[in-house]
């Protein structure tokens, strides 16, 4: 091969790699909402088959589980956190998640997140958007969000009627009189109580598994 | 999506033989481009010889592009793929030991496997001294383990850090890549002539 072949090869190649990634400045990368198409057929049976969804008397046992790093994520309005939270939960709106996605995806192996609305759909939405932008595998969705918590764990006889009226838009249907934030007795409910229930346990601590690599 | 646990997906005497086939060609490759030659390591020091930034770099870039287009139609999943933390200060004194024994032994460790499996001595006796260095930092590094770990930056990117978008941020790389090799052969036949390069 000519030298001038040669030279026409490496201009060629130049122009084919300066074109592609003139294409990636094009194109961009995945939005979040893209990305879930990506992993939508892998997690979508997921949610259908309620795999990710725990119960709260679960829940309740992470939150005095000494061995797991629990990041409870609220993702409820302001007024409803005001009114009542869990103990030890964190109000992230779902708009700012994204923006968490380094400090969820650094989780340690013993690291479980759970998001909480007040009933499932805000927080299955955050749910989406932090597989799609964190990639973290702990990632679990409290059943029935605060509604359940509360007619499950907050003192009076209101737990079936609440439940039993229609969801609107994930909004706060229990009546908590005042703004009690996480002093309320429910916030944290007592180890007793939770003994008493049974459930299905559903979070099972998966490695995020990144592949490692070296040069020389 | 990848990346893909090879294991899980092809059992471990898979995953083996696909390392073994990717070890194989990256030597082949290395081999075949001169690097198992450490004078033209080292003659890249001197700007005589450009092999060595030509290859790394145009992989560099290629491996780049590849990767974030895969990212961009959904085959790979960026966030499982491994970036070294970046610890800076320890970093910098690492490239820096890394880079004077580099000129002194005319390799790097990789292609100092490359030269000792065609039997260089050099490369042979590199190896060795790469063994006793390891050797020696494993048995000391708790000594000096708090300069080690300073000053972690985590997974740092360079479209992080520069706050741009990732397709900007590669085709910025392969734009001043293309200048720098280009300017670069210009410099080299200036002070050497045509006939200096492998």
């Amino acid at each position: 091969m000519t030298p001038v072949s040669i030279k026409h090869l490496h201009g060629l190649g130049a122009t084919v790699l300066l074109l592609a990634s003139a294409g990636l400045v094009w194109h961009g990368q995945p939005t979040p909402s893209e990305k879930w198409g990506f992993l939508a057929h892998e997690l979508e049976p997921r949610l259908i088959e309620r795999q990710v969804q725990i119960d709260p008397a679960e829940l309740a046992e992470l939150m005095r589980n000494n061995f797991i790093d629990l990041q409870l994520i609220d993702v409820r309005d302001e007024r409803d956190w005001n009114l009542f939270h869990l103990w030890g939960a964190q109000r992230i709106p779902t708009q700012d998640l994204p923006a968490q996605h380094k400090r969820f995806a650094a989780l340690p192996d013993n690291g479980v997140i759970v998001l909480v609305g007040n009933d499932e759909a805000r927080a299955t939405e955050a749910w989406k958007l932090i597989m799609a932008t964190a990639s973290q595998p702990n990632a679990y969705i409290l059943a029935g969000g605060i509604n359940r918590w509360l007619a499950e764990f907050a003192p009076g006889h209101h737990g079936r009627s609440v439940l039993a009226r229609e969801q609107v838009n994930d909004t706060l249907r229990y009546p908590v009189k005042m703004a009690m934030g996480s002093r309320h007795p429910a916030a944290l409910p007592d180890t007793h109580h939770v003994k008493d229930l049974s459930f299905t346990s559903k979070v099972k601590l998966q490695k995020r598994m990144v592949m490692k690599g070296g040069c020389g | 999506m990848g990346p893909f646990d090879l294991s899980a997906e092809i059992g471990q005497i898979g995953a083996w033989t696909i390392y073994l086939l990717v070890g194989f060609a990256f030597g082949f490759i290395l081999e075949s481009a001169g690097f198992g030659d450490s004078r033209l390591l080292a003659a890249q020091f001197y700007w005589r010889d450009l092999t060595v930034l030509k290859v790394m770099f145009t992989a560099i870039l290629v491996a780049a592009v590849l990767i974030f287009w895969s990212t961009a139609i959904g085959w790979l999943d960026y966030d499982y793929v491994w970036v070294n933390p970046t610890y800076l200060w320890p970093g910098i004194v690492g490239g820096l030991i890394m880079g004077v024994g580099f000129i002194f032994g005319g390799f790097c460790p990789g292609t100092s496997l490359v030269g000792a499996s065609t039997l260089k001595l050099d490369a042979i006796w590199f190896v060795a001294g790469s063994a006793v260095g390891i050797l020696s930092f494993g048995e000391t590094v708790a000594l000096f383990d708090d300069f080690w770990h300073s000053s972690n930056l985590g997974r740092l990117t360079l479209q992080a850090w520069l706050e741009l978008p990732t397709g900007m941020v590669v085709f910025g790389l392969v734009a001043i890549g293309i200048v720098v090799l280009w300017v670069g052969d210009i410099v080299r036949r200036r002070i050497y002539g045509d006939s200096s390069e492998h």
